[in-house]
């Protein structure tokens, strides 16, 4: 075809390109519409709302004018939307056989979204997998674990199993199981644990430390050791206190052992025949 | 240093020299350069110290961790500002102590200042930062799952002065309690928000604006008041930080605790 013999000026009035142009104009003029109001909607709620809600605001508004802006086009171009709409509850069941799971996804992210169990930022549990919860959306959670990876986890798997909200509450506490030797006096550790717990700045001195007898073990006196401390505080109080444990420790001259089996061959059998050797350059 | 106005004050730093300065346990090294200021801290054994001296820099030590802050032309000018702590301290009292109804009290509460570093350009200060003048324990106010995240003082109260012994890097804080409740008030500990009050400086102590405590309904919280005036305990006092006065509406939160009232709280709760 030659542009040359095109009739451009006729071609422009012709009801055919007005309606091209219309079209254009709407998905270029409604999309940009569409983003300002929705980055409009999310600065609003910038202070009545948490992240996880303007995001699913922001979204919702987005998608509901992304879906009105198609129709238009739609009926610009001609199309019976009747039709469409007829056709809409035959297709609503076929898609539904067709995505069962992505309805439950869908369905628990809507409980998910009332219940409120985390928000975004939170460090949660889902079952081995450990992370920070980076965007709650309909169908799947994100998270990127402490190691950086990212995780998509699906929103029903997030119903069905339990979730643990590591950083719900503002503070924790740090539970250690401590062993020492069996010769050890028990009232000593305690007050050593104490004393501990006392003098080190990131352990809350309220609510009180958990300073348990705990069991008679197997090679071991155990006691648990449970510090209160600011949820942020995690790693640096894990490390300074382990230390400082085993330090004071050392100092005291409290033994912590390793697992020791002492065999018993019973009375039926005479004992196991046991032969002390000296090296030889003593 | 006679005495702690000196301390409190402007003093010249010039190119490549070093300040040594002790407030009680806390070391505070600052340094000038031809394009920064840095600044390092340290804790050490001695509670009494209070002076400021120009060190050479040999007798620096090498494992300072510095903050550095980068100018074009670095100010001369140095002030050093007191500061309360950046969050709220809870009083331990040596044994639980009851307030009976209708009745009265004053005592001194004794808190380790903050020090604020600032350079002055002539037209503005700019701040360098705030370091605490003695390492505090932490300590939470309230329940576990909500509350305040606090410092700890244990037995930091008296009646007066003498037996209280603030030393040069204590801020004294005089505290009037009132029981207008209709039941005696029993309590073990009791947490001070002082982010409004006031800091003056005599001779010997650092002084801060006197709180009133009332405890009007013994299932409510009681509210704090940050009186405008002066403490009356030392005359001549020098204003270093202006108050706030007011009554404090948004604190009106749990300010007592380790008496019988926390103990209905925290059983209410579970």
């Amino acid at each position: 075809m030659n542009l040359a013999t095109i009739d451009w000026a006729a071609l422009w009035q012709t009801p055919e390109f007005i309606r091209l142009l219309r079209v254009a104009a709407t998905i270029i003029g409604g999309t940009a519409v569409l983003y300002l109001v929705s980055f409009a909607i999310s600065r609003v709620l910038i202070r009545r709302y948490s992240v996880h809600y303007r995001i699913l605001i922001r979204k919702l508004v987005f998608y509901t004018g992304l879906v009105a802006i198609v129709l238009s086009v739609l009926v610009e171009l001609g199309f019976d939307l009747t039709g469409l709409l007829a056709t809409a509850g035959i297709l609503t069941v076929a898609i539904g056989f067709a995505a069962q799971t992505s309805l439950s996804n869908l369905i628990s992210g809507l409980f998910l979204i009332g219940e409120r169990p985390f928000q975004i930022g939170d460090l949660v549990r889902v079952n081995d997998i450990l992370g920070v919860v980076e965007s709650i959306d309909l169908l799947s959670i994100k998270i990127r674990t402490l190691d950086n990876l990212f995780v998509r986890i699906p929103n029903e798997s997030m119903i069905k199993n339990p979730v643990t909200n590591v950083t719900r509450y503002p503070i924790r506490r740090m539970d250690l199981d401590i062993g020492v030797a069996y010769k050890e006096d028990a009232g000593r550790v305690l007050e050593v644990l104490k004393e501990l717990a006392e003098a080190n700045p990131l352990v809350l001195q309220h609510p009180e430390p958990l300073i348990l007898f705990n069991r008679f073990g197997d090679s071991a006196l155990e006691f648990k050791f449970g510090v209160w401390f600011e949820k942020s505080n995690f790693l640096a109080l894990r490390n300074r206190l382990m230390r400082e444990i085993k330090e004071r420790f050392d100092r005291e001259g409290i033994e912590i052992p390793f697992p020791h089996i002492t065999l018993y061959s019973g009375s039926a059998t005479d004992p196991f025949p046991v032969k002390v050797e000296q090296s030889s350059d003593r | 240093m006679r005495n702690l106005r000196q301390f409190w004050t402007h003093r010249r730093l010039h190119d490549d020299r070093v300040l040594l300065c002790r407030l009680g346990p806390l070391r505070l090294w600052l340094a000038r350069g031809d394009s920064f200021w840095r600044f390092a801290h340290t804790f050490g054994e001695s509670q009494e110290l209070l002076d400021i001296s120009a060190v050479p820099s040999d007798v620096v030590p090498d494992a300072l961790e510095w903050t550095q802050a980068l100018f074009k032309e670095p100010p001369q000018e140095l002030l050093l500002l007191p500061a309360i702590p950046d969050r709220p301290v809870v009083v331990q009292t040596p044994f639980p102590v009851v307030l009976p109804a209708g009745q009265s009290t004053r005592f001194l509460v004794r808190i380790p200042v903050s020090v604020e570093v600032r350079v002055e350009t002539g037209k503005e200060q700019v701040r360098l930062g705030t370091l605490p003048s003695e390492s505090l324990s932490d300590t939470w106010f309230g329940t576990p799952t909500e509350g305040t995240f606090c410092y700890a003082l244990s037995d930091p109260t008296s009646p007066d002065l003498e037996t209280l012994r603030p030393g040069p890097h204590h801020i004294v804080i005089p505290v009037g309690l009132r029981n207008a409740s209709s039941v005696p008030l029993e309590f073990g500990r009791f947490c001070l928000r002082l982010g409004h009050a006031g800091l003056y400086c005599g001779d010997r102590h650092l002084w801060s604006s006197p709180v009133e405590i009332l405890q009007e309904d013994p299932y409510k919280p009681a509210s704090l008041v940050y009186t405008k005036s002066p403490p009356g305990e030392e005359g001549d006092l020098l204003e270093l930080v202006k108050p706030s006065a007011r009554e404090e509406t948004t604190l009106r939160r749990l300010t007592f605790g380790g008496g019988s009232r926390e103990a209905i709280f925290e059983v209410s709760i579970r």
